[in-house]
């Protein structure tokens, strides 16, 4: 299947079910933290959403030559989680710089949320993925921008609905996180409506 | 907890129960949901965070006075992840089936918030033998909350309980509890559990 | 971090002194020392469990063979679509048939490897899941006989190698078609392949 030359058709195949079949949160379980902590209102959602959107596209980009023109040559394969880590570690770093320096607009508006995707497991996660899943450049880079785009669309619809919460009646020891993560189970119900969608 | 003196009991009862790091902390939910289908995985996957929960805690302690304040963040990384990639390997060498079961989300301890949270909000200020202490505590905190989730989703989900049939072959499955959508539901409801007899035990 | 000063020139501050960065570079020096020391002392045994995986899954999917398939395996990589390896089982001089290891990338989370025997008319025989990072206790039961089973004496003249939801004939595992799809594509590939390299 991967060994033929990518179409476009493939690629949106590929963009589709990292979107919606194998959803980043409903179906692999990565970035949860993130998903339960900053979902509050619609607007910071989409904030850490095009922050972590920018972040893994870039990580994938510079992971994935790492693994296979460093690390695969040299038989380090075992570094593998230490490089990857601070690889996304200085990256968020530098994005921060390079952003306060020329997008000072850009900053003000996603630069809060940069520290927090270090730890988001989601980021080293689709990293380790991409090698797993024997991808190249180019569907390695198509499909975190994609799982990316996934984990965006969870918690803007996760805002959306929590503030819903603000004016309805829940009872007491289900508040916060409780409530949340039964609302993300019937989310998860509906995603698994894709699953057959795509062979 | 903070203004009290710290004792290392006080600090165990602290990770267990007080601060339990799944149900009352709400740290570390990806590993907890996604290794959390069968008790023998929610084993694994606590005690493999315990060992590197101790062993940074220990470690970041030690180094506390030599890491700079500014750069302390990458600092604790670097060594969380040398530990999870030494338990990474020394699974891999000798419980090879459990290493095979937890596939990525080995590695993905690095990123477990609870163990940077740890080094963070106690190793990095407080001496050798309490941050053992504390990651011992936290570590087996996690690993309490994830064999509550990884018993309920199993024995519901597959009928078995650590792989030995404990419903008969009739009772229907609820292949749902293993699905992602039961992990959710389940961890829902065992932390809203946690609060209710949080909110009982105040009141009484 | 987000306090730092900036300078009039509109440059950040330089604030990456010697000092500062030393410590940091000492831990992962020795952090590199330490996983370089861990590696070089789990790598045999590590070698060894992968080969005693192998034999142990060779003697369950070929029982009664007597010489070294190990020695004799021949080996197809191709590349994204996966890897071939087929081990010939002996006894004395007779070909019994083969063992074949074939890894695939189209699991849920990358490489699936199955290796199952296949007697010399072209019959499968054992199937053993061998390698696989599906999600536990839902693609990973892909590995549990109750799936398995249904390739025993399958061949490809007698057996379609997809999942019912595909049109085939593969009852798949619930909730994990991804990984039944995978294994089932393993085995498939595997036979097909097989015809080829043995010319029957």
């Amino acid at each position: 299947m991967s060994a033929e030359p990518m179409t476009v058709a493939s690629m949106l195949t590929l963009l589709f079910s990292a979107i919606m079949i194998n959803n980043v949160i409903f179906a692999r379980f990565l970035g949860i933290c993130p998903y339960l902590g900053v979902s509050n209102s619609i607007e910071t959602a989409t904030g850490m959403a095009m922050a972590v959107t920018f972040v893994m596209t870039l990580c994938a980009i510079v992971t994935w030559p790492i693994q296979r023109y460093i690390l695969n040559p040299l038989h380090l394969e075992y570094l593998q989680t230490i490089v990857f880590i601070l690889v996304i570690a200085s990256l968020v770093q530098f994005v921060e710089l390079f952003m306060r320096k020329y997008a000072r607009g850009l900053f003000d508006a996603l630069g809060i949320y940069l520290p927090l995707i270090t730890t988001n497991c989601a980021v080293l996660g689709i990293a380790i993925l991409c090698i797993k899943l024997n991808y190249n450049l180019v569907q390695s880079i198509i499909f975190s921008f994609a799982s990316a785009l996934g984990f965006g669309m969870a918690l803007i619809i996760f805002a959306g609905i929590r503030e819903r919460f603000e004016v309805t009646d829940i009872p007491g020891p289900m508040h916060g996180a409780a409530i949340g993560l039964i609302t993300a189970g019937i989310l998860a119900m509906a995603f698994t409506g894709f699953s057959g969608m795509v062979k | 907890m903070s203004s009290a003196k710290k004792t290392a009991g006080s600090v165990f009862k602290n990770g267990l129960i007080v601060e339990n790091p799944t149900l009352r902390m709400l740290l570390g939910m990806c590993p907890t949901l996604a290794v959390s289908t069968s008790a023998v995985n929610a084993v694994g996957m606590g005690l493999s965070a315990t060992l590197v929960l101790i062993l940074s805690n220990v470690v970041i302690s030690l180094l506390r006075k030599m890491i700079p304040e500014k750069l302390r963040i990458p600092g604790y990384i670097v060594v969380i992840a040398t530990f999870v990639t030494m338990t990474d390997l020394a699974l891999h060498a000798f419980f090879p089936d459990i290493h095979k079961a937890l596939g990525i989300f080995i590695p993905l301890i690095v990123v477990n918030c609870i163990i940077l949270g740890r080094a963070e909000a106690f190793a990095g200020k407080n001496p050798v033998l309490l941050s053992a202490v504390d990651g011992l505590a936290m570590g087996l905190g996690f690993t309490s909350g994830l064999l509550i989730l990884g018993m309920v989703r199993e024995i519901l989900g597959n009928g078995t309980f650590f792989g030995l049939q404990v419903l008969s072959a009739s009772f229907p499955q609820v292949i749902v509890m293993i699905l992602p959508a039961g992990a959710f539901i389940t961890l829902g409801l065992t932390i809203a559990a946690a609060n209710w007899i949080e909110s009982r035990r105040k009141n009484a | 971090m987000s306090a730092e000063p900036i300078h009039a020139t509109g440059q950040p501050k330089p604030q990456v002194s010697p000092r500062i960065i030393a410590p940091i570079f000492i831990i992962a020096l020795f952090s590199g020392l330490a996983l370089a020391l861990v590696n070089s002392a789990t790598a045999e045994r590590i070698r060894l469990v992968k080969e005693k995986e192998l034999n142990d899954a060779l003697a369950l999917v070929m029982p009664g063979f007597d010489n070294q398939p190990a020695m004799e395996k021949i080996e197809k990589d191709q590349g994204k679509q996966g890897r071939l390896i087929f081990y010939p089982a002996k006894k004395g001089d007779q070909l019994m048939g083969y063992a074949v290891e074939s890894t695939v990338f189209t699991g849920y989370s990358g490489e699936v490897a199955v290796i199952y025997g296949v007697s010399a008319d072209g019959v499968v025989g054992r199937v053993k899941l061998l390698r696989h990072n599906e999600t536990p206790g839902l693609g990973s039961k892909a590995g549990l006989p109750g799936f398995l089973n249904q390739f025993e004496k399958s061949s490809l003249a007698s057996f379609r190698y997809q999942v019912k939801k595909d049109g085939g004939q593969v009852d798949a595992v619930t909730g994990a078609t991804i990984s039944s799809r995978a294994v089932a594509l393993a085995v498939e590939r595997g036979l097909q392949d097989l015809k080829l390299v043995v010319g029957n």
